[in-house]
């Protein structure tokens, strides 16, 4: 089992969008890993039988969050008790910055994992079609539970 | 925090990707899955290659000791597990994490459940209650002084139980069966038991 060219430019193109949603699925760097390693195993195996009936982002985003959600019940109990990853820090922002991203992803980790994957495609700017899409629900539940999960959210980083 | 800082935010978080330096895709697609399907395959395998092999070969030992009958019966048996290995096998290779995950994990759920159940019925079946009914038959033609005259000339051992003797063997007639079924039983729960629960844990979270 090889990977071949094309796959590899494929993944190294989506690397960013698969870590980060196993970053914020991940209760630690080691899990972070063999989350993305799960992912790029799943993604090889599912591109057998891709047949270009949904883009190829929506197509990557639907594995990564499916894979992850499935593997983070294993550790549930942890959640709850997650820390910051320390890729959660960026060397080039300011203080108050960092200490803002850390309050955003310490917030989505806080989140339930259905909710988790609603705020991360919105934060990813997709569409609502596009996020109903990769979630398989309908459009008009995506607007309903985005604007509760939003909120939801901003209690939690707003304490 | 306003709702337009969340995704400005998110887009700042997105230039430290520090952590995917020095991923290795090869060594990423080649290494052992993590996933609970690939577990369950992998021992599903192990089975279906014992079966192959271990029946078959039952099955032209039968034949040529006991008769073209009991070899018949043993490939039949072979066949039906044959094949009923390569639909789960197939059913969890057809898991695809880009389609519907929830109703095509509760799927494999639902047939590995019946698996199991009918393996666990299958050995109490063959450890227990086979044991225990031909036990049974026995003391039914001993009693009734119906011994086949061919059982009586044969050249076995031949030798009567004194009482304690026959409570003896009464005692492991009854408890060894159970003891034995009790051990396959616990080796199945043992091997697929806390499988079939995350899977189920898995369905359940889903939802």
């Amino acid at each position: 089992m090889n990977p071949d060219s094309f796959f590899k430019d494929f993944v190294e193109e989506n690397k960013g969008i698969i870590y980060k949603i196993c970053r914020v699925y991940a209760n630690d760097r080691e899990e972070m890993q063999d989350f993305v390693q799960e992912v790029t195993i799943q993604l090889w195996k599912s591109s057998q039988n891709f047949e270009n009936r949904s883009k190829l982002s929506t197509w990557v985003y639907r594995v990564t969050l499916n894979v992850c959600l499935t593997l983070s019940r294993k550790n549930k109990r942890r959640v709850d008790t997650v820390g910051l990853l320390s890729t959660d820090y960026i060397d080039d922002t300011d203080h108050t910055e960092q200490e803002q991203i850390s309050a955003l992803y310490t917030g989505i980790r806080k989140l339930n994992d259905a909710d988790k994957a609603i705020i991360l495609l919105y934060l990813e700017d997709k569409s609502y079609q596009e996020i109903a899409d990769i979630l398989g629900i309908t459009v008009s539940n995506v607007g309903v539970k985005i604007t509760r999960v939003k909120s939801k959210l901003n209690d939690i980083i707003n304490g | 925090m306003a709702e337009l800082d969340l995704k400005e935010l998110w887009k700042k978080g997105e230039s430290s990707l520090a952590d995917s330096k020095g991923f290795d895709l090869d060594k990423s697609v080649k290494s052992k899955s993590k996933d609970i399907l690939q577990k369950i395959k992998f021992i599903l395998t192990i089975e279906f290659w014992l079966n192959n092999v271990i029946t078959t070969s039952l099955g032209v030992f039968y034949y040529f000791q006991f008769g073209a009958f009991w070899g018949i019966f043993t490939w039949v048996f072979f066949l039906i597990y044959f094949f009923y290995y390569t639909f789960l096998i197939k059913s969890i290779n057809a898991f695809d994490y880009a389609g519907e995950v929830q109703s095509s994990l509760q799927k494999i759920y639902n047939y590995l459940r019946f698996y199991v159940l009918h393996y666990k019925a299958v050995i109490w079946i063959t450890f227990m209650i086979l044991p225990y009914a031909m036990a049974a038959y026995g003391f039914y033609l001993g009693f009734t002084d119906q011994v086949p005259p061919e059982w009586v000339e044969s050249n076995g051992p031949k030798f009567e139980f004194t009482k304690s003797q026959a409570y003896i063997a009464l005692g492991i007639i009854l408890v060894l069966p159970f003891l034995i079924a009790l051990g396959f039983n616990s080796l199945v729960s043992m091997i697929y038991g806390r499988k079939i629960k995350k899977l189920k844990s898995i369905i359940n979270g889903l939802g």
